[in-house]
């Protein structure tokens, strides 16, 4: 069985072989359904509980992903700020080929669920050798108008 | 309301997130549906020899007690039932092993039992990629290995032992 303790090498690995099979867009189709289907719990939240949800959320599952970070809940912003990556940080550890846009998944799986709320989301990659990347969501401002 | 602030250090928490578990079963339905099922046996093939290749390198110097060791650091973290706690007298998991045989009785698997209380799509050939990770990872070792499952009951039987 693989294991969910080995699921970041295999996730990595199906990127890979994707790529070979169907190129950059076949990796793409394959987020979007990642997205649509394995993160119905995200938007389930993000729909019921708006910022609060991203927190019970990611609060959960980087806790349980054994991440370094900071995610930090305001009135108006959600932000994570991913020191080092857990699924980076593991390939590295294990001296596995990182598929070249392996953190590209990243913005791909989540904010099309967050921006579907209104939410402004702004997805910085850093290092992606490191696993260093932030995340920053913008509550949308009644007036129309926003700024970070 | 004041700032909510959560600073997570890996130091101090344990590597266990069994949703994984979800989005493997969906990359396997995605393989399948984009490049067929035989695709899908070359994916699980190239985790084995890529993702396991510590393991095979270490079955194949230390036999299997190193295999023992590997399935332990598996199971152990995710087994919610040792023997008698579940009101049958059955653990989740059994691991026997004689001189050159291994196996490994899963009672509850923990793949499938999360997957079905947190709701995810279960591929209706998931229990077959252990069937050919467990063979590939055993070829290239020099061992041999068969995986009788019941996926509807989330049960297998998988036994390890040196190739004739």
């Amino acid at each position: 069985m693989i294991s969910c303790t080995d699921f970041i090498p295999a996730y990595n690995e199906a990127f890979k072989f994707l790529q070979e099979k169907g190129g950059r867009e076949l990796l793409e189709k394959f987020w979007k359904f990642i997205s649509d289907r394995y993160l119905q719990n995200l938007d389930r939240l993000v729909a019921e509980k708006g910022l609060a949800g991203m927190e019970e959320y990611w609060g959960k599952s980087l806790t349980e992903e054994a991440a370094d970070c900071v995610v930090e809940r305001g009135d108006d912003y959600f932000l994570i700020d991913m020191f080092h990556c857990p699924s980076v940080g593991h390939l590295n550890d294990l001296g596995l080929e990182k598929c070249s846009c392996y953190c590209d998944h990243c913005p791909a799986l989540y904010p099309p669920i967050i921006s579907r709320y209104g939410f402004e989301v702004q997805y910085d990659i850093i290092d992606r050798e490191n696993g260093r990347c932030r995340m920053y969501v913008k509550k949308p401002n009644p007036r129309g108008s926003s700024s970070q | 309301m004041p700032v909510q602030k959560l600073k997570l250090e890996s130091k101090n928490l344990t590597y266990l997130h069994k949703d994984f578990y979800g989005g493997l079963s969906l990359a396997f339905e995605f393989i399948e549906k984009e490049l067929g099922y035989d695709a899908l046996e070359e994916y699980w093939r190239r985790v084995a020899r890529t993702c396991y290749r510590p393991l095979i390198e270490k079955l194949r110097k230390e036999g299997l007690p190193a295999l023992e060791e590997y399935l332990r650091g598996v199971f152990e973290p995710q087994a919610s039932r040792g023997p008698g706690q579940n009101g049958t007298g059955e653990p989740d998991f059994e691991i026997t092993r004689t001189g050159d045989e291994l196996i490994l009785k899963i009672n509850r698997c923990p793949a499938l039992s999360h997957m079905r209380e947190a709701g995810y799509p279960i591929h209706y050939r998931y229990c077959e990629h252990t069937r050919v990770v467990n063979e590939t990872i055993c070829k290239e070792a020099g061992y041999e290995a068969t995986c009788e499952y019941d996926q509807d009951a989330a049960r297998c039987v998988q036994r390890f032992k040196v190739s004739k």
